[in-house]
């Protein structure tokens, strides 16, 4: 007899999915974060040229350090959109939907699955930035617990983009529009609390990176980026039901 | 399913009921009734043919079926459960396998087996590499190691089928099946829908392969715009009280018929501009005619003694011309 709860189930069979679609691929997703990287890099290079200041003076931390989490915000905000847009493509999605999980369960799994991969690549990232700044920059353990307590906002907003997705034909034109609205939202100065502190992650970035840099926050701040997260991925959720209600409703689940 | 499921819960009464469902879309600014006040009993074990031509309501059925659109109005009872709104997901879904609008749907950078490891799990059911080997052979589909992008477009269909119907679902709907397979493919198909009806499961089938439909299935449901039009064994849907049409094209007007034929007249001749046909009975009330108008048949410029399709008897099914079939297409 079979003891596995559906959950796990569910996520073994993601995860086994995943690996084999990683198994074969893994040159192309090498070479997409070679590229992303690259591009950070040359972009840091510019910076410092400009300037006309070297790695050595710290002026590039925060670029850096900003590039990390936007890359972790990223996949969180892009997963569940991405999802849905290559299970429209692929015509896959009309098959989900008759899984005993709801779609919206499915998707959780999923991104549960690609946060993890997303957070070992950011401690990853972390540590080679302590080298390059040598120590300067910390693999703190503060930064990293609120680069993951203010992710649940960024999932929300992935939910957000993934029940448009389900309404609209070209999916993948929301996924390229809420990049530069990442950036934006990791780079803002929202620490100390003021109204950019609202929006979702802009305070759980502003304060990993300053965390990062050595600073403690009173614990306020860990509160308002937990309350943050809630209500980000509350909203987000509420919108991904109501968004997939009325595709079921218009019948355009599932259309390219 | 689970055999053991199956043999708890299943025995007795209708597996699916659907009543009074209507769906209707908005399109251009204008409401189109997609279906309307349909209703549809689907029994264990039943392999059930789903004729209409496009746009008359067939995919619509399968998705409120599915869950995949919600009806505006009507009610869905699963088995012995209770009555939901039609076009919900339920529970219920498990239990079903579909292939919609003839595509495969798979992912196609995965392997035929992972494809089916991944869609049996997804269903809760445990997956069985017997089961995946056995649907593969059944199908003639020999490669289950090679990602399905690379296979062909009849190949893709096959192992979309696996990925469909590997968790044993009680209700198979395939919309198009045929859609892509070559005729031993056809066949393969066939033999699969006959042993999963042998082993209890249920199949809707919507075609526009008539024959393929004829052949396979005892119940024929037939749908035009929105309403259901027929819902009878197969032999009531093929009966024919004529099985041969003469079709003339002649300069000098056509004879009346003989008396012997009974109160039956020259019509317009379907599909042929300017030929006149005369429906017949048998192959001896045809000889005989012919016999008897030897001379002003030989002066005809064209003549075809032919067998009334299984098309046209759909077309009068459904209150269609020739004509009129092609504007829905």
């Amino acid at each position: 007899m079979n003891t596995r709860t559906p959950w796990i189930r569910h996520g073994l069979n993601e995860a086994r999915r995943s690996l084999a679609l990683a198994r074969r691929y893994w040159v192309e997703a090498v070479l997409g974060l070679g590229f992303i990287t690259s591009l950070f890099g040359g972009l840091v290079f510019a910076v410092l040229k400009a300037s006309g200041q070297s790695l050595d003076s710290g002026q590039a931390d925060g670029l850096i350090i900003g590039f990390a989490l936007w890359m972790f915000a990223s996949g969180l905000t892009h997963g569940s959109a991405k999802e849905i847009v290559e299970e429209t493509q692929q015509r896959t999605l009309e098959q989900l939907q008759l899984a005993p999980l709801s779609l919206g369960q499915l998707l959780t799994v999923r991104l549960l699955l690609e946060s993890a991969v997303g957070l070992i690549l950011l401690v990853l990232t972390l540590g080679v930035i302590t080298g390059l700044s040598g120590g300067r920059v910390a693999l703190s353990l503060p930064a990293l617990g609120l680069a993951v307590l203010g992710a649940p906002a960024m999932a929300g907003l992935g939910f957000a983009l993934a029940g448009l997705s389900l309404l609209v034909k070209r999916g993948e034109l929301l996924m390229v529009a809420a990049y530069p609205l990442v950036i934006g939202l990791v780079s803002l100065p929202a620490l100390p609390l003021s109204g950019w502190s609202a929006l979702p992650y802009a305070l759980a970035a502003a304060a990993a990176r300053a965390a990062a840099g050595g600073q403690t926050f009173p614990v306020e701040v860990w509160a308002w980026v937990a309350l943050n997260s809630a209500v980000f991925l509350a909203a987000g959720l509420a919108i991904f039901r109501a968004c997939l209600r009325q595709a079921r409703h218009l019948g355009v689940l599932g259309h390219l | 399913m689970d055999p053991e499921r199956l043999t708890s819960t299943t025995r007795a009464g209708p597996l699916l009921q659907l009543q009074q469902a209507s769906k209707h879309y908005r399109r251009g600014g204008s409401a189109v009734q997609a279906l309307q006040d349909f209703e549809l009993t689907l029994q264990r074990g039943e392999v059930i043919g789903l004729l209409g031509p496009n746009g008359s309501g067939k995919t619509t059925l399968v998705k409120i079926l599915t869950g995949l659109c919600g009806a505006d109005q009507g009610e869905l009872r699963w088995r012995t459960g209770p009555a939901q709104a039609a076009g919900q997901p339920g529970p219920h879904l498990r239990e079903i396998g579909v292939l919609l609008e003839g595509r495969g749907a798979a992912y196609e950078r995965l392997t035929t087996l992972e494809n089916a490891r991944y869609f049996c799990e997804l269903r809760e059911q445990r997956f069985s590499l017997d089961r995946c080997r056995q649907m593969a052979d059944l199908l003639g589909l020999a490669d289950l190691d090679t990602p399905i992008r690379q296979l062909s477009t009849g190949n893709k269909l096959r192992a979309a089928l696996i990925g469909a119907l590997i968790h044993r679902p009680a209700l198979v709907l395939l919309d198009e099946p045929t859609l892509g397979l070559d005729l031993e493919g056809v066949e393969r198909l066939h033999a699969l829908v006959h042993q999963g009806a042998a082993e209890g499961q249920t199949f809707l089938i919507g075609s526009h392969d008539l024959h393929f439909i004829e052949r396979l299935c005892p119940r024929i449901v037939c749908i035009h715009r929105g309403r259901k039009r027929f819902d009878g064994a197969r032999e009531a849907f093929v009966h024919q009280d004529y099985r041969y049409r003469l079709v003339v094209r002649s300069e000098q007007p056509c004879p009346p018929p003989p008396e012997w034929l009974g109160p039956r007249d020259w019509q317009a001749a379907p599909g042929e501009a300017g030929g006149w046909s005369l429906p017949l009975r048998d192959p001896a009330e045809a000889a005989r005619l012919m016999a008897e108008w030897a001379s002003w048949l030989g002066r005809c410029s064209a003549l075809q003694l032919r067998a009334i399709e299984l098309r046209e008897h759909y077309l009068q099914h459904l209150g269609l011309t020739v004509g009129e079939e092609a504007e829905h297409a």
